[in-house]
């Protein structure tokens, strides 16, 4: 367990350092500069913002100096969009905002999407699973933007009689303003989730020991929830990880649609913005938390099915 | 002797009695005679073998639902590589004088009646400041006074006054107004112009989804964004089937170390945030690619230009991240299939692994290369649409539906349907190429089915 584990971390310490490697590079492969917006900058003031910030220096130096402080656990301060302001502190700020989003809709997502997916494969072939299909694959054909417009024009205004929620999101005005922006990132990832959970049960309800535990007079209830979702959970475990992850970092586009101050829509602005610490700082903050979710997936195998054993090699 | 090897059965078992069936002595010797010539040919059977593609056609003939989901993907394609053809508008081409038309109009001696009521209405308003002064000055004169200035001004004031009144008391819903003159909507849009032009018997083009803010036409967009959104989709596809085939079936072939280092490689990618990335390189290459295209003439210079370098750095930064996928789908297949006979025959026969892979692995897992594919296309245009949304995908002035719906998003709840129909168009698109995925996975492999 102790060497999986450590080559689980060294694994993780390659990957953040190749993602961080790319990440400035191709950053840098973009043209602009983060002073395009400065007031007439004359020659001398852009030179000495550079010099300020590093910036004048090769690019393969600067990445050199921005892992050396990576080690030390300086992610640099913003250039340009809360100037001079510590990356770490506004990813510690937006991150939350964001958080609390992406897992409100990402329970509701897995609450209603996993008993959808077993009442389905349960109710296989009859008009129950039919519908459920239906709704499930228009689920994962429509963005999320699609989604969120849709709730935009019907229920935040659109239809006058209709104005339930706010457009724009605003934490202090209560959870009014959590439903849209949740139900919209939530959508794709229920409809993902149902359609994976049945045909993940649909497979586990025709071995042989579905067939046992009815034989031996059990209940529908206890056959499905006890012994046939528990097999059927490891697909949809295996997604949920990285979408955890991703939701709770921010869906890009809800959190754009909904002005919601979190990290997703920050990390947009940033690139348009050149702001290179904080593009930076959100790629390296996202790519571990997906490494840990990851990690957290494969201890979650074991959880529902005892049999998998992590060190010994799975294909 | 048969007589003493015959069992004794009770006579209220439910055993059927097999003795009976097994009597040998019933048969004669004519069955046991050689079968004729004409005999032996009546069991090969005349009938064309089936091959794998006509077999896996019927049974996808069978699924309504993956038919109609072709259907649709072929309308869709026409609609996009046609459609712009037929159409006299371009997607850049701003009409003067169309601008936010809706997706309906009124017909013009509707609009005529309607602008004669409400000028009726507002007939009875206050008279103008100009001639208010010019009458007040009339009856000073004929009182034999002059108008003072400060008597004027006076008069400007109460006007002033009266017109605000009677601006926010006495304004006319035209809405209300059509439905009490029973003025009713007929489709497609037409902008005031283009009516006195169709009246005049010239033929205009309808714009059936109505014009945007600078006049463009809709549908023409529409048409140029789900093209963009297909070729962003199968561009993005097939090069994710190349890097993927061919990444797959090299680590599968191979296996034991190079199998483990091109694996861990496929694992350092799954945990990469790839929209983050995906993000960055589509930024990143957009105007590496521009002043490629930019520098010089020659065939791939050409090509990337016709194709444009936004929609080349999409799917390319599509293909760098989602090859993984299919890359393992095909080692999977590939690790199974090198342990059968053949494989071993052709490495006996002298084949190099090159040869063994193109001519004898990869074409036995066409069925999974196939639908994988098919499946990534549908998200390529996800992505595609996301990109643009958030504004780095397609630039402007070329549409795409995720831009589409962006822009309309100002005006989201006067001009609804500019946001409803790019939308729509999108989720049709997206849905008609998942279901056609399906059903070409329970068509070529029938062991998936679920």
């Amino acid at each position: 367990m102790g060497k999986y584990f450590a080559k689980r971390l060294g694994m993780a310490v390659v990957t953040i350092f190749l993602v961080t490697c790319i990440t400035f590079l191709l950053m840098n492969a973009v043209p602009g500069s983060p002073w395009l917006s400065e007031k007439n900058p004359s020659e001398a003031t852009l030179a000495a913002l550079n010099a300020k910030y590093g910036l004048d220096k090769p690019v393969i130096v600067q990445l050199g100096i921005y892992l050396k402080n990576l080690l030390r656990g300086d992610f640099g301060v913003s250039l340009k969009m809360q100037k001079n302001r510590a990356v770490m502190n506004i990813i510690l700020e937006m991150f939350p905002v964001s958080a609390k989003v992406g897992a409100l809709a990402l329970s509701w997502a897995v609450l209603v999407g996993v008993p959808l997916g077993c009442l389905a494969a349960f109710k296989r072939g009859k008009l129950t699973d039919s519908i459920l299909r239906v709704v499930c694959t228009l689920g994962i054909s429509t963005p999320s933007f699609v989604v969120a417009s849709i709730l935009l024009v019907t229920l935040a205004g659109g239809i006058a009689s209709l104005k339930l929620f706010p457009t724009i999101f605003d934490p202090a005005a209560g959870w009014r303003s959590y439903v849209l922006p949740c139900f919209a990132l939530g959508f794709y990832p229920m409809c993902y989730t149902a359609r994976q959970t049945r045909s993940a049960m649909l497979d586990s309800l025709n071995q042989e020991y579905i067939k046992t535990a009815r034989a031996k007079g059990l209940k529908n209830s206890k056959i499905i929830f006890k012994h046939a979702l528990r097999n059927a959970l490891i697909p949809v475990i295996t997604y949920l990880g990285p979408q955890v992850a991703f939701t709770l970092c921010g869906g890009f586009v809800v959190e754009s649609v909904f002005s919601i101050p979190g990290l997703g829509r920050y990390f947009v602005q940033s690139i348009q913005n050149r702001d290179y610490p904080v593009i930076m700082g959100t790629t390296i903050f996202l790519a571990t938390f997906i490494i840990l979710m990851n990690a957290v997936v494969d201890l979650l195998y074991k959880v529902a099915d005892p049999r998998i054993h992590l060190t010994k090699g799975g294909k | 002797m048969a007589r003493e090897k015959k069992i004794k059965r009770c006579p209220v078992s439910l055993q059927p009695d097999i003795e009976s069936m097994l009597d040998l002595n019933s048969l004669t010797t004519a069955d046991f005679e050689p079968a004729s010539q004409s005999e032996k040919e009546d069991f090969i059977q005349e009938r064309a073998s089936v091959s794998y593609w006509k077999d896996a056609w019927r049974r996808l003939k069978q699924n309504t639902v993956a038919m109609v989901a072709l259907a649709v993907v072929i309308f869709l394609f026409l609609f996009a590589f046609v459609g712009p053809y037929l159409m006299p508008y371009g997607y850049d081409e701003f009409n003067k004088g169309a601008e936010n038309l809706h997706p309906y109009h009124y017909a013009l001696e509707d609009q005529n009646r309607l602008d004669a009521e409400i000028a009726a209405r507002t007939q009875t308003e206050v008279l103008s400041v100009d001639e208010m002064i010019a009458k007040a000055e009339e009856e000073a004169a004929a009182r034999g006074e002059k108008l003072s200035n400060v008597d004027k001004a006076k008069i400007r004031a109460q006007a002033k006054v009266s017109t605000q009144n009677t601006d926010s008391s006495e304004e006319i819903d035209p809405e209300v107004l059509r439905k009490e003159l029973g003025i009713k909507r007929r489709i497609f849009g037409y902008s005031k112009g283009e009516l006195e032009r169709k009246a005049a018997g010239e033929s205009v083009f309808p714009h059936v989804f109505g014009t945007d803010m600078y006049g463009r036409d809709i549908l023409v967009r529409v048409m140029y964004g789900a093209r963009v959104s297909m070729s962003v989709g199968i561009c993005a596809a097939l090069l994710v089937l190349l890097i993927g085939a061919v990444y797959g079936s090299i680590s599968g072939y191979c296996g034991g170390k190079v199998d483990a280092v091109m694996q861990r490689i496929v694992e350092l990618i799954y945990s990469v945030p790839e929209m983050l990335v995906v993000l960055l390189i589509a930024t990143a290459l957009k105007p590496i690619l521009t002043e490629y295209v930019n520098s010089g003439s020659g065939p791939l210079k050409s090509f990337v230009g016709i194709l444009g370098p936004n929609l080349i750095s999409l799917f390319i930064a599509f293909g760098m991240l989602y090859w993984v996928t299919m890359s393992r789908i095909i080692r999977g297949q590939v690790l199974q299939l090198k342990e059968q006979e053949y494989v071993t025959a052709a490495r006996a026969l002298g084949a190099s692994g090159g040869r063994i892979i193109r001519n004898h692995l990869l074409p036995n897992c066409i069925g999974q290369i196939v639908v994988t594919t098919c499946l990534q296309i549908p998200s390529a245009i996800f992505l595609e649409s996301f990109l643009s949304y958030l504004g780095v995908g397609v630039s402007a002035p070329l549409p795409s539906l995720g831009s589409m719906a962006t822009d309309a998003l100002s005006g989201m709840y006067t001009y609804t349907y500019r946001l409803i129909i790019p939308a729509a168009v999108l989720s049709t698109m997206i849905l008609a190429f998942n279901l056609f995925g399906d059903g070409l996975r329970d068509a070529l492999d029938p062991k998936l089915k679920k």
